[in-house]
């Protein structure tokens, strides 16, 4: 039983670091807005596969709305932009443990989200909501539609949640990424792929010739925001604010039409304060 | 921040099925790929050249290509089931591996003991089955355990084409609860019992084969020194 001894050991050393690890990173009892002043530079998570939110061009530079709003948020501060990159499974553990000081992600407000950590109000809001890629001529228009039929989702998607409620009895296929949900379509391992209106358009765009179609939008509310640790409302509140005088001077309207080609809803607004 | 493993117990359901979903493919994969890497391995001994090369050919195409891309190509190309997809991919990768070990046991077992049994009137298929091959095993054990802690491991990596194995669930718990630490954690520590669960039978087994083997020795011996 020798070995066994030994990797127990092992096992309550692994423990161990993967308990202590994050204790270390634990911030005072500052607010992050000293903090980030402190060290002149505001830490923002962006993503870089997420067109138009943010992606890299063919230069290597970020592009996005998100990486143009990050801008902004920096000069309102008066301090540098360090950007990072942060996906949909990273994004929530890096606020946590202080990677970042915000993140400015495609991320859904949900309650489920809210109990871990704080957003700030909305910055994007559409009405399409999700929508399907299907072959050409498909019956599939809408949830109704999935009853016995395979969707391809990624993991970590409100998507999930939704065809759950909407079409419980379709069956999922839970993959890591958008590129294999698309694949899975086209090897016929999927019978639809379900993704956010604005992903949907990017990949038929990419994918124009083949013999896909999108369904109609599904029209559920997106209504996104920023993403800041919990119980910091100094800090959410200097990011509002921001958020605030960039509708207030059209600045907003102006990064807005750059990146989606059109205006914000006319049912959208960043609250305004008078006062 | 602070830590709430009970949300890790509310999915324990999931995770018992995320268990059960990795030893299946665990073990499906170990029988294929212990039968695959011993005919390959063989392959590779072998006196014709013909088969020793195509033993060869086998080891650098399938050892060489990363697991994730084998199991991609048996689940979005040739259009496999997920679960078969990921246990064949897994097979074949660590069939080449498994090829490699035999075939080094093979030759470790001196050529005197092949040669003696087949002048003493042997076939080569007898020579192997009841000479070679059971001398062989022994020493294939430490590092055949390697490989079955392997398996273990890379078949993590299934969750890529869609099966709902350890990691997937601990994914699954992190992004229902934001738990990740917790659900890290949890797979970290699970991942470790079933290591700990082959690597002890690995040694019960070795300890019985190693005890009649110690008595075949013993035997060998005493007929020396008569």
């Amino acid at each position: 039983m020798k070995t066994l001894g030994r990797f127990q050991i092992v096992a309550l050393a692994l423990l161990g670091l993967v308990l202590l690890a994050p204790l270390s990173l634990e911030a005072a009892g500052t607010s992050l807005l000293e903090t980030v002043q402190q060290r002149g530079r505001v830490i923002v998570g962006v993503p870089t596969d997420a067109v138009p939110f943010g992606s890299i061009d063919k230069t290597g530079n970020r592009v996005g709305f998100s990486m143009d709003l990050a801008k902004e948020i920096a000069d309102a501060l008066k301090v540098k932009l360090e950007l990072r990159d942060t996906n949909p499974t990273t994004r929530i553990p890096l606020i946590q443990s202080g990677g970042v000081d915000v993140v400015i992600e495609p991320s859904l407000i949900t309650k489920k989200r809210m109990e871990v950590v704080d957003f700030t109000v909305p910055y994007y809001m559409d009405l399409k909501g999700n929508r399907m890629i299907v072959e050409k001529g498909s019956a599939i228009k809408g949830y109704r539609d999935l009853g016995g039929k395979t969707v391809a989702v990624i993991q970590g998607s409100i998507a999930i949640d939704r065809i759950k409620r909407n079409a419980p009895n379709a069956k999922l296929l839970i993959l890591q990424d958008y590129p294999a949900t698309l694949l899975a379509l086209k090897r016929g391992q999927a019978d639809a792929l379900f993704a956010m209106d604005y992903i949907v358009a990017e990949m038929l765009e990419k994918n124009r010739g083949e013999n896909f179609e999108a369904t109609p939008p599904l029209m559920e509310i997106q209504l996104i925001g920023m993403m800041v640790r919990q119980n910091d409302s100094k800090w959410r509140n200097a990011i509002d604010f921001v958020l605030h005088d960039l509708w207030q001077s059209k600045k907003y309207h102006e990064i807005y039409r750059k990146h989606f080609q059109r205006d914000p809803h006319p049912n959208f607004s960043i609250p305004q304060w008078e006062f | 921040m602070e830590f709430k493993w009970s949300v890790v117990f509310e999915y324990r359901d999931i995770l018992l099925l995320g268990i059960v979903r990795t030893a299946e493919i665990f073990a499906v994969s170990t029988v294929l790929s212990l039968l695959l890497g011993t005919l390959i391995g063989m392959l590779r001994t072998s006196q014709k050249l013909l088969l020793r090369q195509l033993g060869g050919l086998y080891v650098e195409v399938f050892r060489n290509i990363p697991v994730l891309i084998q199991m991609m190509f048996f689940y979005f190309a040739i259009g496999l089931h997920s679960f078969w997809a990921a246990v064949i991919g897994l097979s074949l990768y660590t069939g080449g591996y498994i090829a490699e070990t035999v075939r080094s046991v093979i030759t470790a077992v001196a050529r005197g003991q092949k040669e003696a049994a087949l002048a003493s009137g042997l076939s080569t298929l007898q020579a192997h089955g009841s000479i070679v091959l059971p001398q062989a095993f022994m020493y294939a054990i430490p590092p055949l355990t390697t490989e079955l802690l392997n398996i273990l491991k890379n078949s993590s990596v299934a969750m890529v084409v869609g099966v709902q194995d350890l990691t997937f669930t601990a994914r699954e718990i992190e992004t229902a609860t934001f738990r990740g630490v917790e659900a890290a954690a949890t797979v970290t520590v699970l991942y470790i019992a079933l290591s700990a669960v082959i690597i002890g039978s690995v040694g019960i087994l070795e300890r019985i084969l190693g005890v009649r083997a110690k008595l075949g020795e013993r035997g060998r011996r005493s007929e020396i020194e008569e």
